[in-house]
């Protein structure tokens, strides 16, 4: 492939940006694709390229990829709107734009990655004390939360933990641990201590 | 693997999450959190005046002083023209106008650097991460920068006004989202129903040919009998669920 690249080098980070999701959009080949939503994610973790994120609906295209069949596209997308969470304008931009649910379903994901990334952006979602908007702590969240409190994972324990002290309140936690505790579907919750880890 | 020998010298490892305690991990999420907010209200400020300058200014650049090298734009005539860079394997000139082009560029610079932002370690798009993916991101963004000459390029409108979401995606994940609010609002309304299970699954019961009629009619029976106890009230089944011969799942979730 010998064509020249055709792009001014006096473009700026819009520009880039913009040529980024552009070649998302059209290229067809999937290690692109992976390429470019793994290089957006990673931008969307400096603050400095927010309102261009927004500008471009680089937050859209994160939330679309979380239903692609492509696990990886998912996982990067995830990460994507994790590191974006931390900010306010962009929390606010996927609470209206219905990201909650999306995320939530990130939670059945087989790799830990998604996971952890699904948890902490959640977490960006929320408001720490109390307020947080109602899905994010509903019930079924609340007790996929109580498992992976139980992970062998030390980093999703930790970010279950830290989701269940700070993010529900003690009465949340105590009806998701107390409801159908006896069922057959699902992992039952221990009654005592959390099992010791091999 | 910290303090380890390596090659003559010791290594130091200064980021493991998974040893992290559940304060350490809380104070790092904290930290991150405070660093976004205090960046994008010092951007506020930043952002106000340069909208201001950047309407008389044509045709200028700069990369020193600039944290944002002020556009040279013109329209742009197709999209065509507009560089694929990880289709074409070619790499990128952004950001350094003072960079040169020259035409043996190593074509796998973009894929190389794209791949050190993608597989750096599992930091990506954690939020975890804080200085590694930075200086990674930064990397990624720098490095690919080709040596080319001047081409076409966008102004920010038309860059803004080009893009089109992806309709076909949008739409399906607003019909998704619908859906979830309807089995939402369902759920609200009768939680004896099937109740919406998040996280890790039971690994599915596959469907297997035993060879045998009778044995297939038996497993479908069983394996119907167990839908049936899953989906309802939680009663656990009796006899035939333990008789059940439970082939090892095709696909394993990740259980605790």
């Amino acid at each position: 492939m010998a064509q020249k690249p055709k792009v001014d080098p006096h473009v700026g980070r819009l520009g880039y940006l913009q040529a980024l999701v552009t070649e998302f959009q059209e290229t067809q080949s999937q290690d692109a694709k992976e390429q470019v939503l793994a290089n957006l994610a990673n931008f969307a973790y400096d603050p400095a390229n927010y309102q261009y994120l927004r500008q471009l609906q680089v937050l859209d295209l994160f939330l679309d990829s979380l239903s692609e069949e492509n696990e990886t596209l998912v996982e990067f997308a995830i990460g994507g709107l994790c590191n974006l969470c931390a900010d306010r304008a962009n929390r606010e931009y996927i609470l209206q734009a219905g990201g909650v649910p999306l995320i939530v379903n990130c939670l059945s994901s087989p790799s830990e990655e998604t996971v952890l990334s699904a948890v902490t952006a959640l977490m960006g979602l929320g408001s720490p004390g109390g307020g947080s908007h109602p899905e994010l702590t509903a019930r079924p969240v609340v007790q996929c939360m109580l498992r992976f409190s139980l992970s062998a994972s030390a980093r999703l324990r930790n970010l279950a933990q830290i989701f269940l002290e700070d993010f529900c309140s003690p009465s949340q936690v105590a009806e998701a641990r107390s409801w159908r505790a006896d069922a057959a579907l699902g992992i039952p919750l221990p009654r005592t201590e959390a099992p010791q880890q091999p | 693997m910290d303090e380890q020998s390596f090659f003559g010298g010791l290594l130091h490892v200064c980021y493991a999450p998974e040893f992290e305690t559940v304060e350490e991990t809380r104070k790092k999420l904290q930290e991150r959190n405070a660093y976004v907010a205090r960046m994008t209200k010092n951007k506020d400020h930043y952002v106000t005046k340069k909208h201001k300058d950047a309407k008389d200014f044509r045709g200028d650049f700069h990369s020193k002083t600039s944290r944002f090298p002020a556009a040279s734009l013109k329209t742009s005539t197709g999209n065509s023209d507009l560089c694929l860079p990880y289709s074409s394997e070619l790499p990128l000139c952004y950001f350094s106008p003072k960079c040169t082009c020259s035409s043996g560029e190593d074509v796998d610079r973009p894929s190389d650097s794209s791949q050190d932002g993608r597989n750096s370690d599992g930091t990506l798009g954690h939020c975890d991460h804080c200085d590694s993916l930075q200086k990674m991101q930064m990397k990624t963004s720098q490095n690919s920068l080709a040596r080319r000459g001047a081409q076409k390029a966008l102004s920010p409108s038309e860059a803004v006004d080009r893009f089109m979401p992806r309709t076909t995606q949008l739409q399906e994940r607003k019909r998704r989202r619908e859906d979830d609010c309807k089995r939402e609002t369902l759920l609200e309304a009768g939680t004896s129903s099937n109740e919406v299970m998040i996280g890790p699954q039971l690994p599915v019961i596959p469907k297997v040919d035993m060879h045998d009629d009778s044995l297939n009619t038996t497993a479908d029976l069983i394996r119907n009998k167990l839908k049936e106890v899953i989906s309802s009230v939680p009663k656990p089944p009796e006899d035939k669920v333990e008789d059940v011969p439970r082939s090892r799942p095709l696909k394993q979730r990740r259980r605790i």
